[in-house]
C-alpha cells in the first residue's frame, strides 16, 4: 500500500512537471504523514542531515572547478594539441575532436557543457574544410558523453553517496571504460573516414605538438592533480575537489588569464545555482530513501527477485531497461538517486560488484543524454549549431549504436571497470 | 538601483561567499595538515553550516533564477491554457511542500532551542546555526507566491523550470546573451 501511494504520487508529480526535487520531497512527506509515525520535524533534521556528508561536498568544488575551466580559451588549447596530434589522420579533425571531449571531459564533469565547449568551436571547423554538418553534429553529441564517464564526475559522486561506495575507486574504475570509448569513437571515424575519403588535416611538426602540448597541459594537470591525489592517499576526493578548484582558480586568472578577478563572482554564483539545484533533489531524495527503507521496499524488491531466480545477468538486463527507459526522461543524478537505492540490495546480494555497478549506470545515463525527448546533448547540440533537434538526433543515432555496444560490453565484461580500482586499491572492498 | 535589485545583489554576494568560503577552508585544512602538520578542529562543523546555509539559501535563489529542473515533455503537450492550469496545480503543490517544511523547521529550531546546546566545536547554539532552514522555506514559499502570481496574471505559461540546454550554452560561453556561441547555421 506504502509503495504504491509512494510511486504513484512520485510519477503524478513529475508528469505534471513540478520540480524533481519537490516531486520527491512531497511524496515522501505524504506517505511519512499518512502512514509512519515520524514527525516532519525529524524529516528536515534528515532533509539538514544530507549536507552533513562529506562526500557530498566534493559536488560544489567539482562544479567550481569545472566552472573555472570550462571557457572557450582552455577548449581552444585543447582542441589544438589534440589537433596537431591525430589531426593529420583520415578524419583528422574528427578525431581530434573526440580526444579533445577526452582532455575536456577530464576537466569536466558535466556532458552537456562539453558538448557546448569543443562542439561551439570544431564543428564550424569540420564543416568549413569539408566534413557535412550532420557528421560533425553527430560525432561530438557522442563524444561529449564522455563529460560524465571520465572523472571527475559529478554523477559519480552522486552514486556514491546514495549507495555508500568509494569516490576513489569508482572514479578510478571510470578511467579506462572512459578511454575505451574515446578509442573505438575514434576508430568509428577513422574506418568512416577511409570509406567515405574524409579530409586531413596538414600534419604538424613536432615543435608545434611540444607548443600545443604545453599550451594545454595546465587544464589536463587538473586530473591528475584530483586522480593522483586520490590514488597517492594524499587527500580524500572531497579535499581532491577543492584543491582543484582552487588549482583551477589560479589556472584560469593567472596562468591563462581567460579570466579577470572581476570574473570570479560570477563563475562562484553560477556554481552555487548548479551546486544548489542538485543539492536540493539530492536532500529530497535522500527523504525518498528514507521511506523507501523504512517501508522496506528494496528488501522485498530482493526478496521477490531472489525469489524468482533471476540471474545476475539477467538481472542486469532489467536494470539496463530500466535506466535506458529513464535516462529518455530525467536527469542523470535524479535517476540515479531514486533507481539506485532500489536496485542496489538486490545487486549486492546477486555479488555484482557495487563499483562495477555504478559504471553501468554511468554509462546508462550517457546514452540517455544522447536520445529524445529529454537528452540533453542533442538540445545543446541543436542550440549551438541552430540545427533543428529532429536533424540532430538524425545525426547521431548511428553512434548511439556504438554506445548501445559499448553498454553491453561494460555490463557482461567487468573487468574493463574493475581492473584498475582492483590493481590500485587492492582487492574489492565491497 | 531599486531596492528590489539591491537585495537580488546582496542575495548572489551572499552565495558567492559562502562557496568562496567553503572552498578555501577546505583547501587550507589540505596545506595545514601537510604544511603544518595541524588544522582546525572546527573546520568539518563549519564547512557542514556552511554548505546548508548555502542549500537553504540557494532554494528559493534557484527559483527566481529558474535553476530548478522538472519532466515538462508531457505538460508541454497540453495547450495553452491547459498549461497555466497545470502550472497552477503545481505551484500550489510545490507551496504545500514549503509550508509543510517551515512548519517541520520550526519545530525543529523549536526544539533545538528548548535543548539550548551548543555545537560540538563552534561555540554557537545550534538553533542559530540552524536558523537557515526556516529562513530558506520561507524564501522559497515568497518566490512560489511570486509565480503563483505571475502565472494567475498571465506573465507565466506554466511552471518555471530550468531550460538546462540554454543554461548549459550559457554558463560555458560566460556570457548573458547565449547566441555568442552560435558558430554556423
Amino acid at each position: 500500500m506504502t509503495t504504491t501511494v509512494l510511486f504513484v504520487l512520485l510519477f503524478v508529480l513529475l508528469f505534471l512537471g513540478t520540480p524533481i526535487a519537490i516531486a520527491l520531497g512531497l511524496s515522501s512527506l505524504t506517505v511519512i504523514l499518512l502512514f509512519e509515525p515520524d514527525s516532519i520535524a525529524s524529516l528536515v533534521l534528515k532533509f539538514f542531515q544530507t549536507m552533513e556528508q562529506t562526500t557530498l561536498l566534493a559536488i560544489p568544488f567539482f562544479i567550481l572547478a569545472g566552472n573555472f575551466l570550462t571557457t572557450g580559451g582552455v577548449a581552444k588549447r585543447m582542441i589544438n594539441f589534440a589537433v596537431s596530434t591525430v589531426g593529420h589522420l583520415p578524419g583528422g579533425l574528427a578525431i581530434a575532436s573526440v580526444m579533445a571531449c577526452m582532455f575536456f571531459a577530464a576537466v569536466s564533469g558535466s556532458s552537456p557543457a562539453t558538448v557546448v565547449a569543443i562542439g561551439s568551436i570544431v564543428i564550424a571547423g569540420m564543416v568549413k574544410v569539408g566534413y557535412t554538418q550532420s557528421f560533425a553534429t553527430g560525432v561530438i553529441v557522442n563524444g561529449g558523453t564522455l563529460g560524465i564517464l571520465m572523472p571527475p564526475s559529478i554523477v559519480m559522486v552522486v552514486y556514491a553517496a546514495t549507495t555508500e561506495t568509494s569516490v576513489g575507486r569508482l572514479f578510478m574504475a571510470g578511467v579506462l571504460p572512459a578511454i575505451l570509448l574515446g578509442v573505438v569513437l575514434m576508430i568509428a571515424i577513422y574506418i568512416v573516414a577511409r570509406i567515405k575519403n574524409l579530409p586531413r588535416q596538414p600534419k604538424a611538426s613536432w615543435t608545434e605538438r611540444m607548443l600545443s602540448f604545453r599550451d594545454a597541459i595546465w587544464g589536463l594537470l587538473l586530473i591528475f592533480i584530483v586522480m593522483g591525489g586520490i590514488y597517492g592517499g594524499i587527500f580524500t576526493p572531497t579535499e581532491a575537489a577543492a584543491v582543484a578548484a582552487v588549482y583551477a582558480f589560479i589556472a584560469a586568472v593567472f596562468i591563462y588569464r581567460d579570466l579577470g578577478l572581476a570574473d570570479v563572482p560570477k563563475v562562484l554564483t553560477d556554481s552555487s545555482r548548479v551546486t544548489v539545484m542538485l543539492m536540493f533533489i539530492i536532500a529530497n531524495a535522500f527523504l525518498f530513501g528514507h521511506v523507501l527503507t523504512t517501508a522496506q521496499i528494496p528488501q522485498d524488491i530482493a526478496r521477490a527477485i531472489i525469489a524468482a531466480d533471476l540471474k545476475p545477468w539477467q538481472f542486469l538486463i532489467v536494470v539496463n531497461i530500466i535506466l535506458l527507459i529513464a535516462g529518455n526522461f530525467m536527469e542523470p543524478s535524479a535517476i540515479i538517486l531514486i533507481v539506485a537505492p532500489i536496485v542496489f540490495p538486490t545487486a549486492v546480494h546477486l555479488g555484482i560488484d557495487p563499483i562495477h555497478l555504478g559504471i553501468i549506470f554511468v554509462v546508462n545515463m550517457e546514452i540517455g543524454m544522447v536520445t529524445p525527448p529529454v537528452g540533453l546533448n542533442l538540445f545543446v547540440a541543436s542550440g549551438i549549431t541552430g540545427m533543428p533537434l529532429l536533424k540532430v538526433v538524425q545525426a547521431s543515432w548511428r553512434w548511439l549504436l556504438l554506445l548501445l555496444a559499448f553498454l553491453i560490453l561494460i555490463t557482461y565484461v567487468p573487468e574493463i571497470s574493475l581492473f584498475l580500482p582492483n590493481t590500485i586499491f587492492g582487492g574489492a572492498v565491497p | 538601483m531599486t531596492i528590489r535589485s539591491l537585495l537580488h545583489r546582496l542575495e548572489e554576494t551572499i552565495l558567492a561567499l559562502i562557496m568562496a568560503a567553503m572552498t578555501i577552508l577546505t583547501f587550507v585544512q589540505v596545506v595545514l595538515r601537510y604544511g603544518f602538520n595541524s588544522g582546525f578542529l572546527w573546520a568539518l562543523e563549519a564547512n557542514f553550516y556552511l554548505f546548508g546555509w548555502l542549500v537553504l539559501l540557494g532554494i528559493a535563489y534557484g527559483v527566481r533564477v529558474k535553476a530548478h529542473i522538472g519532466v515538462d515533455a508531457i505538460v508541454r503537450l497540453l495547450p495553452s491554457r491547459g498549461q497555466r492550469w497545470v502550472g497552477l496545480l503545481v505551484v500550489a503543490l510545490a507551496i504545500t511542500y514549503a509550508c509543510l517544511m517551515l512548519y517541520g523547521s520550526w519545530e525543529y529550531i523549536d526544539r533545538l532551542h528548548i535543548m539550548g546546546v551548543e555545537a560540538e566545536d563552534i561555540p554557537v547554539e545550534r538553533w542559530v546555526l540552524s536558523l537557515c532552514l526556516p529562513i530558506g522555506f520561507a524564501m522559497l514559499l515568497y518566490r512560489l507566491l511570486e509565480m503563483a502570481w505571475r502565472i494567475a496574471t498571465g506573465k507565466s505559461s506554466g511552471y518555471e523550470l530550468a531550460d538546462e540546454a540554454h543554461d548549459a550554452i550559457r554558463d560555458v560561453a560566460g556570457d548573458e546573451n547565449p547566441d555568442a556561441t552560435v558558430v554556423s547555421r
